[in-house]
């Protein structure tokens, strides 16, 4: 059966920063799973940077991943209204909503759903926990804004049930399932010192994913 | 919100004409932190400006150098010139003045900087990854001090903000969820 994975821009950018996207080419062909992003995610990372000289290398990187056609752009327009609408009218500062998510991130969510897709990859952390674990989300707002931020709890459900049960991970998961699977092939060595060197170039890239859970991982294997 | 903004670009102005840099990190910090809650452009600005300011008259080669009491005197103008466009409710001119105020900066930086990463685009890195640490999305972050998200990304890596929050799963637990997906 053919999985679809959706992926945010923080995770290709994360993944294209360190070489390794030769490895998730491997992993998409050799399982036959799609990869795809939306259209605005390929405009941040391909389009739009490809005009820039400082960004113009990562944005070639990507370009060739879509031109090799083991990541699909959707052509189509995601709706992403609603999703943006839920998501940023949870949390309340006095009777101001407060924005957490953008809509770069909502889009992510609404293609998503649009395609009923398997995984979503994201690397950054608060879109995972808005879905994941609001309650921690709402204390670490709490926390560090010393602020009375009040949860609408009927807009949170609304949320969580409009997205539904979301599968996430972050581009460290396929880095070890494509090392499982033998996907380094041509890129680096087999070895569980070169996924360990990935995982710290995905963390030190913006992953979020701490160097605690990466000692822990290769430690078992 | 007027009223805040006057109250901080005059804080900002005070701390500055008395080289007061922990006042102006501690204003920047506040902005950035009141921006994030209310996703106001124009506060982010305002806190840019102050790390900015406060960074400049912390290198000794800076405040040092011959056209330093000069380009003072222009960045206190312009600050002057925000207050009065704000006490006449003129949002886009304000704007337009912190603008200008942040090429100054650029120019100063350009001249008398060691680096080719100015410390205005720095300001806008280190203010969103702090807008990011204490709790929104990573583009919602980027977007609110008009930075580039991969550089974001890069900073973000560099700092201990996903060491100090372990993910609830962990890689091995995470990587579960994959099961049954990659089937050759």
């Amino acid at each position: 059966m053919l999985n679809e994975l959706v992926f945010d821009s923080s995770s290709i950018i994360s993944v294209s920063q360190n070489c390794l996207m030769n490895i998730l080419g491997n992993l998409s062909k050799k399982t036959k799973n799609e990869f795809r992003i939306s259209k605005a995610v390929e405009f941040e990372s391909v389009s739009k940077p490809l005009d820039i000289n400082r960004f113009e290398l990562n944005a070639l990187r990507i370009k060739r991943a879509v031109d090799l056609g083991w990541l699909k752009v959707e052509e189509q327009e995601v709706d992403l209204t609603e999703i943006d609408e839920l998501a940023n009218n949870i949390f309340f500062i006095g009777n101001k909503p407060i924005k957490v998510i953008h809509a770069g991130e909502a889009e992510t969510i609404a293609l998503y759903k649009k395609i009923n897709a398997s995984v979503m990859v994201i690397d950054e952390r608060t879109t995972r926990m808005l879905i994941e674990e609001p309650d921690n989300l709402v204390k670490k707002l709490r926390a560090n804004y010393r602020k009375n931020i009040k949860v609408n709890k009927n807009s949170l459900n609304n949320f969580l049930s409009f997205v539904g049960r979301i599968k996430i991970v972050r581009s460290a998961e396929l880095l070890a399932e494509a090392f499982e699977l033998g996907c380094f092939e041509g890129e680096l060595e087999n070895s569980v010192k070169a996924l360990e060197a990935a995982l710290y170039g995905l963390k030190f890239n913006g992953c979020a994913v701490s160097l605690d859970e990466i000692k822990e991982y290769v430690s078992v294997l | 919100m007027i009223l805040d903004l006057i109250e901080s670009t005059d804080k900002i102005r005070i701390a500055f004409q008395k080289n007061n840099l922990f006042k102006l990190r501690q204003l920047s910090n506040d902005l950035i932190e009141e921006s994030a809650l209310s996703s106001d452009k124009l506060k982010a600005q305002l806190s840019l400006i102050a790390y900015s300011l406060q960074k400049l008259i912390s290198k000794p080669h800076i405040v040092e150098a011959q056209k330093w009491s000069k380009i003072k005197n222009s960045v206190d103008s312009s600050l002057k010139k925000a207050l009065i466009l704000l006490k006449k409710k003129d949002l886009n001119g304000f704007e337009k003045e912190l603008d200008n105020i942040s090429v100054k900066v650029l120019e100063v930086d350009s001249s008398l900087g060691y680096y080719v990463a100015n410390v205005y685009e720095k300001a806008k890195l280190k203010q969103a990854s702090r807008a990011y640490a204490f709790g929104l999305s990573l583009r919602q972050s980027a977007s609110l001090t008009e930075t580039n998200e991969k550089d974001l990304l890069n900073y973000i890596g560099a700092t201990k903000i996903h060491d100090r929050e372990k993910d609830v799963k962990g890689i091995a637990e995470r990587k579960k969820l994959l099961e049954g997906i990659f089937v050759e």
